[in-house]
């Protein structure tokens, strides 16, 4: 529901109602609030001192109960003044303790990990939460959970692990992109300690810029988004970091196929401080230097020529507690990949002068920058804030650079800048309700592609080219409302609306964001859920490319360029049984609006002022229906996900404004994941996929120019000119590709050492080397086996079988 | 930057390196068919001629194929024509003049290939009220052509300046010595446009100037967009020794209205690179408006005006600079 901003009268209405519909939700919630006293508090891991989130709190007198928030904190009213509470948590004790209440009061929980139940077993507590809520279409997942996968290279990864739940599709062949319920990858509103990361690829994909060992868990949201997430159209992926541990020293270390990693974390004071520190970064660039050394010397005397890969990134962490009601978190995440050639050589074209030194560097490097500095306060028993600062920056960088008599550089950019700041509210004025409000205002500058050459010569002068597109800035002010609340003992739902505005060029737009889910108990074993939900997306990503390149570009809604829009309802049931068994089943139907791309054969690169002429925009239609099976407990764990689904597009400007199917509408898709657990110190992961294949546009007729066949010459009977042949290709993803499917087989074997707990990590993808197609082209030629002129056409795989082996360390 | 662009798409597809490829040629062969290729630019008053070939396949040579014994017949309302076969896979139909508003429909059969058609119509004639030509002192030349748009629907407009142009060439003998001849060559004017008749401006440069190679050189093509039902003056700038032929002393003034089909197809000409293989770049569908096949079916009717240059070309001024 996104519309320019008319006029002032206009605003003040829709505030007017705003306003109304807050005072009336909290006026209901006053009346019905009618209890005696509050327990409030927060959950601690005991031996490390982090807190825990969605930790189950209950009475077992009154019956009542609810969770810790993302911060740990927890609010429970109770009308009797002796309660007997429960306090339990995956992979923990339960905690229990008796209370005579003659007033409101603070109970902070400090839990202890239990070691004789198995991690995955618990993981039935974390399913029974996700049954009794009212949010649907939301899969949790921790890091353990990701680091029981297979790896590709032998890199753990967030991203692939979220691959294998229904509802979203993965993209080409070994990439870490996710496209979520038809959405693209851009409509992933991606949030690192809750700051948005803007491109989450390392190697163009290959891997994710999520390290593994830094992550505590993270939380995809597919449909009926509570009113807090706003800002993207299909998916939120909320991924929290450990917060470092406050009692004593750990850490883990490993080292991989293609790249080392190291985790440190403890107090700096002891149970009011601690930190979080993790680093990686691939060592391909440093291991390839002695070779091309060699190579150097033996070939080319007169040139020193390099070239390299690398990527890092690194996750620290601050953790301070000012007391039980005040904590301080300042985080950062740093990530950079760089591709360079450097070359150093001699020229001697200068006549009657010594032969001078060129050195030259080339290249390319792209990366993020997060931090975040957030503060949390418990007002009192029923109110909980959490204050945010935080910036986020991406930026590409394509450079050259020459060091001679003649110094010149020439390097072209574009990125995308933001800073926020954010105010969160949680108000639980009974056990009934659970309100969350709040604010946040962003300011965002998008550079979306400049071009500066500078050049210095001696004894001549120096100066500066600069041309491309201005930075736009713009601005927007994002406010919500949600309740999560009970309707007797069976229904539970979530209310939430959140309104946007976002000024660009003078330009304002407004968004008003309805969202509900809700949730039917009919049995302590089966459950009904639906949701709806409206979004809205300011930011759009420019590609005209098939996978993520760094050189993808961030701009705003523009006054030609409108507000990316969808919808999206969704029904599901969910069934589990006693032995650790969950079924669920949801059906979903989105729609978008205002989608936008490149125009076919644009340039990658924008560097000039007209680039909005450039983009074309059109809706899509997405519909499916996802199964998932889960088995939570015993030896043998893990899940079944399939989804059938349909996913369309359809732009003017695209197929002569005909639909036509997504590239990642992939009609069937499935995975089935496996950990087993074949001795105390031996795990094993299997993965299976198999999904429709992609779409693709690919050639498939050839024909001259009409044109120029109209003056065709009468004596060589050819059109004149030249490139007279136009290569046709099908239908805008006309071309289905064979289906997709392969196997991944990892082990793990644990060893408790004398300080350190050592693990191997051995395993392959795509073990039975499935010969998967990525793409398919033409090629004319004389071939050797035939010795004659030939067209031929051949199908390319990208991974036919990787293995890995991997070394870590815990301590 | 073009060069580091292909490296990103190199190590984009880093991959691949690790890849294998499979031949699946059969698979095409067995699947694909193929098409006619129609193409035709049917003028106002002229006789309908197109041309047929035949597509070529995922795993055929390229070759070009003139098809000369197809079924090709030509409708306008209840009328239908056959069109006759003249070789070099050209098809034309001497009882028929075509009639600016008039729709025709083009119906090709035969050939092993599936049927295809295509319907156009012919646009009325593009209306040139006035044209002025002025010469001043600098010997700079100024064009003014005032164009009478309907207030009907889109309408698109090609304009060119052709004309035989006096081209000097120098040779020197074996000992030095400096001679000069001259060739008369029949070209299209480049031109400079001064008002902004364009679908885009700044750097896109689109439908400014394209230039296919041997059939026009130079050629503005735009739409009425920015002046639809009004009278519009196109003004080009020049110098006169830019059009200079003392022989043959007149320039043709053209101005040709096509339908939209023809407009989409260069525009998706423009964007569309031969050379762009790469798999994970969306490559560029060239615009067809023809039922089960390729290639296009356009219309056009076509306003010339000769002009006399006489009176500019034997200038004082101008002949004392072609002496120098």
């Amino acid at each position: 529901m996104s519309y320019l901003l008319e006029n002032a009268n206009s605003v003040s209405s829709r505030t007017t109602c705003f306003n109304c519909f807050w005072a009336l939700l909290l006026l209901g919630i006053s009346v019905s609030s009618n209890a005696q006293y509050t327990i409030h508090g927060t959950v601690y891991d005991q031996s490390s001192g982090e807190h825990l989130v969605a930790a189950t709190v209950f009475d077992t007198l009154s019956k009542a109960g609810t969770v810790t928030n993302e911060y740990g904190f927890f609010s429970l009213k109770t009308k009797r003044s002796n309660v007997e509470l429960n306090c339990s948590y995956i992979g923990f004790s339960t905690f229990h303790q008796s209370l005579q209440l003659n007033s409101d009061t603070t109970l902070n929980i400090r839990m202890n990990p239990n070691l004789e139940i198995d991690e995955v077993t618990i993981s039935a507590q974390s399913s029974e939460r996700e049954f009794q809520a009212s949010q649907m279409s939301a899969h949790s997942i921790s890091r353990m959970q990701i680091h029981k996968m297979p790896l590709l290279f032998g890199e753990t990864d967030l991203i692939k692990a979220l691959q294998y739940l229904p509802g979203v599709s993965s993209g080409l062949e070994g990439t870490s992109g996710i496209y979520v319920r038809g959405g693209g990858t851009d409509q992933n509103l991606i949030l690192l300690d809750g700051v948005p990361v803007y491109n989450v690829n390392h190697l163009f994909g290959i891997f994710s810029v999520f390290n593994g060992d830094a992550i505590n868990n993270a939380t995809l949201y597919k449909g009926g988004f509570p009113a807090r997430y706003s800002g993207r159209l299909s998916s939120v992926l909320d991924i929290q970091l450990k917060e470092g541990n406050m009692k004593e020293f750990h850490g883990t270390a490993s080292i991989g196929l293609i790249g080392a990693k190291l985790m440190l974390e403890g107090p700096i004071i002891k149970d009011r401080t601690s930190f979080l520190i993790s680093a990686r970064r691939t060592y391909a660039d440093v291991l390839s230097y002695p070779v091309q050394y060699l190579v150097n010397k033996r070939n080319y005397q007169s040139t020193d020529s390099y070239f390299g890969y690398y990527f890092y990134d690194m996750n620290a962490k601050i953790n301070h507690k000012f007391s039980e009601k005040s904590r301080l978190y300042l985080s950062t995440y740093a990530g950079k990949d760089e591709f360079y050639m450097k070359d150093t050589y001699l020229n001697h074209s200068m006549e009657n002068q010594e032969p001078e030194e060129i050195k030259f560097k080339e290249g390319f490097n792209w990366g993020n920058w997060t931090t975040a500095l957030r503060w949390n306060h418990i007002w009192s028993s029923r109110l909980f804030s959490n204050i945010t600062l935080s910036y986020s920056t991406y930026k590409f960088k394509d450079f050259d650079e020459t060091q001679a008599s003649l110094m010149r550089t020439e390097q072209y950019y574009s990125g995308i800048r933001d800073f926020a700041g954010r105010m969160d509210f949680s108000f639980s004025p009974s056990n009934k309700h659970n309100i969350r409000f709040g604010a946040k205002g962003t300011r965002y500058m998008f550079e979306p592609g400049v071009r500066i050459v500078d050049y210095h010569w001696e004894g001549v002068g120096h100066g500066q080219e600069k041309t491309g597109a201005d930075t736009i800035t713009a601005n927007q002010l994002t406010a919500y409302v949600e309740d999560d609340f009970q309707l007797g003992s069976k229904i539970r739902s979530n209310v939430g609306i959140s309104s946007t505005m976002f000024n660009v060029n003078g330009q304002t737009y407004f968004s008003i964001e309805p969202r509900i889910s809700a949730r039917y108990l009919i049995s302590h074993k089966l459950v009904v859920k639906a949701s709806y939900a409206k979004m809205s997306q300011h930011l759009h990503l420019l590609t005209n490319a098939t996978i993520g390149l760094p050189t993808d570009i961030w701009v705003p809604t523009t006054s030609t360029i409108a507000p990316e829009e969808s919808w999206q309802t969704a029904l599901g049931v969910k069934y589990k049984t006693n032995t650790g068994l969950n079924f669920s089943i949801e059906g979903f139907y989105k729609e978008m609006k205002n989608l936008v791309e490149y125009a076919e054969g644009e340039e990658i690169y924008l560097n000039d002022q007209y680039w909005e002429s450039r983009i074309i925009s059109g809706k899509g239609t997405a519909y499916g229906l996802e199964f998932f099976i889960e088995k939570t407990s015993g030896k043998i764990t893990g899940s079944i996900a399939y989804t059938l689904s349909k996913n369309m597009r359809q732009f003017d400007n695209v197929n002569n404004g005909e639909p036509f199917p997504y590239k990642y509408d992939r009609r069937h898709d499935l995975s089935i994941v496996v950990n087993y657990k074949i001795k105390k110190n031996i795990s094993m992961g299997a993965v299976w996929v198999f999904g429709s294949g992609i779409n693709v546009t690919t050639l498939d007729h050839s024909y001259y120019n009409p044109l120029m066949i109209l003056d065709h010459d009468p004596e060589t009977d050819y059109p004149l000119g030249d490139n007279h042949v136009i290569r046709n290709f099908s239908e805008r993803n006309g071309y289905k590709l064979p289906a997709y499917h392969r196997l991944d087989i990892g082990f793990n074997f644990d060893k408790q050492k004398k300080r350190v707990k050592r693990t191997w990590s051995v395993g392959a993808y795509n073990v039975y080397a499935r010969k998967n197609a990525f793409y398919i082209y033409g090629d004319q030629g004389y071939y050797s086996d035939s010795d004659q002129l030939e067209k031929r056409v051949y199908q390319v795989t990208l991974l036919p079988f990787i293995p890995y082996v991997k070394y870590s360390i815990r301590f | 930057m073009k060069l580091r662009l292909n490296i990103i798409a190199i190590i984009a597809c880093l991959p691949i390196m690790v890849s294998c490829e499979k031949d699946i040629t059969e698979k095409f062969e067995d699947s694909q068919q193929n098409v006619f290729i129609l193409s035709g630019e049917l003028s106002a008053f002229e006789h309908p001629t197109i041309n047929l070939t035949r597509s070529i396949t995922m795993a055929q040579l390229d070759t070009l194929q003139y098809l000369n014994n197809a079924q090709v017949e030509i409708r306008s309302g209840d009328q239908s024509y056959q069109m006759e076969p003249g070789g070099y896979g050209n098809y034309t139909s001497s009882e028929l003049l075509l009639q600016p508003g008039q729709e025709y429909h083009i119906h090709c059969s035969g050939e092993e290939l599936p049927d295809a058609s295509a319907s156009v119509v012919i646009p009325v004639l593009p209306v040139v009220s006035e044209i002025t030509l002025t010469v001043g002192d600098s010997l700079d030349l100024h064009l003014d052509i005032a164009i009478d748009d309907p207030a009907t629907f889109r309408d698109y407009y090609t304009f060119y300046i052709s004309g035989w142009l006096m081209e000097i060439h120098v040779h020197h003998d074996e000992t030095g010595i400096e001679t000069r001849d001259t060739l008369n060559v029949f070209t299209n004017y480049h031109l400079n446009i001064q008002d902004s008749v364009f679908e885009y401006s700044g750097n896109l440069q689109r439908f400014q100037i394209i230039e296919e190679e041997s059939r026009y050189l130079s050629m503005v093509h735009f739409s009425d967009r920015l002046f639809n039902g009004s009278t519009h003056h196109l003004t080009v700038n020049s110098f006169l020794w830019s059009f200079y032929n003392d022989s043959i002393p007149e320039i043709n003034i053209h101005l040709v209205k096509h339908d939209e089909h023809y407009f989409n197809f260069l525009e998706s000409m423009t964007r569309y690179d031969p050379y762009n293989d790469l798999p994970i770049i969306q490559p560029v569908q060239i615009y067809s408006n023809i039922e089960g096949g390729f290639g296009l079916l356009t219309s056009r009717s076509h306003f010339t005006r000769t002009i006399d240059m006489s009176e500019w070309y034997y200038d004082p001024a101008l002949l004392e600079l072609f002496a120098k």
